[in-house]
């Protein structure tokens, strides 16, 4: 069996709360220095994967299509091409790596409602998925790397594409616009879970919908409840679940109050990132979900990768694997991407302790 | 009505985010005689504080917060004409801004709105603000306290570079220097060289008045 053979089976079996024979690494990089150090020149697609494979990584997503390695750039490109925006009016600013949005065509309620999105032309869309996954997955795979889905949920790209303070705004001064841009991306994100579900990409879709803070949800758990996540499970949870395709739910921040909902009443396949910076304790979410989620992630991004020495990464990652690997139902990682702060010598030691210590059989003894 | 119900209508405003009435509201108080700056502290600080607890509570979510805010700074852009023959005993100048290359601005405004009811004059640069900006404006200003935003990790470096440009300049002695936003912490904020962590906006704006203000 190839590595990617190798990685495939060990994700599945993963996916499937079962052990198999190591902890499975997942990441994303997004640095520019790994990313020139590891994965040398040429196509922006190629690169990410011969850097990804030389840290040790697993299992990735991977999003930057139109502009090389910029997931603003590229998601405005997508905004442009298939939701009908006027890219004149529409500007980012990028600086050391990053990207914003720097202009908007509208600055209050009204601008919005005279800015609104088409919703997507859904035959370009999916034909240009259809060719996107088709190049990404055999990139990955000449690496060993299992691809895994990829898209934003109606409710980060509502509040991304009308700036988070007035989409909040809206939901009280204008809650048709707010249905509506929801609708939209509810639309956008559908034709992508059917397109991954329906040409046999690969075994997990990963939805990275952004709903909580450090201290706690962004919006209350009644009102997503009632308007966006019946949309999740109708729109992207039921094309994948038809074909036995593993949907991973991902937001940032402190998801306690929501973690018993999206594990018992959407019944999420998995989640990532169980962000230690907000207050998430993988040892606590193992105990409490760890028969009925995969969990991905955990390793701190914000504070420890970038700024803590090898040595305490290697702590943390030991240390994290015997809390969270027993029994399986767990992928190692960062708590998001391995971004520009983090240095290259972090990014290895989490990756290569991983492989060598996260070896089973494992004892819960630590739990 | 009394007194003490106009101003338990103005918290109300607030807590119930009456954007449309407010300034209704405002009137009316000034109308039976409330000063502009009982009208601020007994009434509209009243009711922002109480949103603050609220959200503390896990009653009260983001879009509860911005519409608070919105009410906030519509009441305060009404009042602002009289705030300035007001007579808050708390008196004082700070600049803020979230810095270079971040453009999260809800934190921040919040900040401002708390900072502004307190009675300080706030001069709000906005977002993705350079390092030499902050500085002409502590300058100009002669602002005693200089508040950074940030969310995102890799932005924590440029506070450091807004905090180095103010010793270039010859300022850093004249002017505290208090960080906030998701990437930080106290160890972060002192290895930067910062003077104070902010962790959220309705807890440590009381601690920077208290700090850097209250005689």
């Amino acid at each position: 069996m190839g590595r990617y053979e190798e990685n495939y089976k060990r994700f599945e079996t993963t996916l499937n709360l079962e052990e198999p024979d190591r902890v499975p690494r997942w990441d994303l990089i997004n640095n520019e220095e790994i990313w020139r150090q590891l994965g040398g020149t040429g196509n922006p697609l190629e690169v990410c994967a011969r850097a990804q494979r030389a840290v040790g990584i697993d299992v990735s997503r991977f999003r930057w299509w139109f502009t090389g390695f910029d997931w603003y750039k590229s998601k405005l490109q997508e905004f442009i091409r298939f939701l009908g925006l006027n890219g004149e009016e529409w500007a980012l600013k990028t600086k050391g790596g990053t990207s914003w949005i720097s202009k908007r065509p509208f600055t209050d309620l009204d601008g919005l409602e005279d800015h609104l999105p088409q919703y997507p032309d859904e035959d370009a869309w999916a034909q240009w998925l259809i060719t996107l996954y088709g190049k990404t997955r055999e990139a990955y795979k000449r690496e060993g790397i299992v691809l895994v889905g990829n898209e934003e949920g109606p409710l980060t790209h509502a509040y991304m594409y009308a700036n988070t303070d007035l989409f909040a705004m809206a939901i009280y001064m204008a809650p048709k616009i707010v249905d509506y841009l929801l609708d939209v991306f509810e639309k956008y994100a559908y034709i992508h879970a059917k397109i991954w579900a329906e040409h046999d990409f690969g075994p997990a879709f990963f939805l990275g919908e952004d709903i909580a803070f450090g201290s706690g949800l962004m919006f209350s758990g009644e009102w997503m409840k009632k308007h966006l996540f019946p949309r999740i499970k109708r729109s992207i949870m039921a094309p994948l679940k038809k074909k036995g395709i593993k949907f991973i739910f991902h937001s940032d921040g402190n998801m306690y109050p929501i973690l018993d909902y999206l594990v018992d009443e959407m019944r999420i396949d998995a989640f990532n990132p169980i962000e230690p910076a907000a207050g998430m304790d993988i040892g606590v979410v193992k105990e409490k979900y760890g028969d009925k989620i995969t969990l991905i992630g955990n390793i701190d991004c914000s504070h420890l990768l970038p700024t803590g020495t090898p040595e305490e990464v290697i702590a943390v990652t030991k240390k994290t694997i015997d809390i969270a690997a027993p029994g399986g139902g767990f992928l190692i990682g960062s708590s998001s991407e391995l971004h520009d702060s983090v240095p290259i010598e972090n990014a290895l030691a989490l990756h290569q302790t991983a492989e060598k210590y996260g070896r089973y059989p494992k004892s819960s003894k630590t739990r | 009505m009394s007194e003490e119900q106009h101003l338990a209508k103005l918290a109300n405003s607030i807590v119930e985010f009456d954007v449309h009435n407010v300034k209704q509201i405002i009137q009316e108080a000034l109308h039976i005689g409330i000063s502009p700056y009982k009208i601020i502290t007994d009434g509209l600080a009243k009711g922002m504080d109480i949103v603050g607890q609220r959200y503390e509570n896990g009653e009260y979510f983001l879009p509860e917060l911005v519409m608070a805010g919105e009410t906030m700074k519509r009441a305060m852009n009404f009042l602002k004409p009289f705030i300035k023959s007001g007579n808050s005993s708390i008196k004082g100048k700070v600049v803020i801004g979230t810095v270079e290359g971040d453009i999260h601005n809800i934190g921040k405004n919040l900040v401002v709105t708390f900072l502004t009811a307190a009675g300080l004059e706030v001069y709000d640069l906005g977002v993705d603000v350079p390092a030499e900006k902050f500085v002409e404006k502590v300058k100009e200003t002669e602002a005693s306290v200089l508040c950074l935003s940030a969310l995102l990790t890799t932005t924590v470096t440029e506070m450091k570079n807004v905090i180095e440009a103010l010793k270039r300049a010859g300022i850093r002695n004249k002017v505290k220097v208090v960080v906030g936003g998701a990437p930080l912490n106290e160890e972060i904020a002192r290895r930067i060289g910062a003077d104070l962590y902010a962790r959220d906006a309705a807890q440590d704006v009381s601690l920077i008045v208290d700090r850097y203000f209250r005689d």
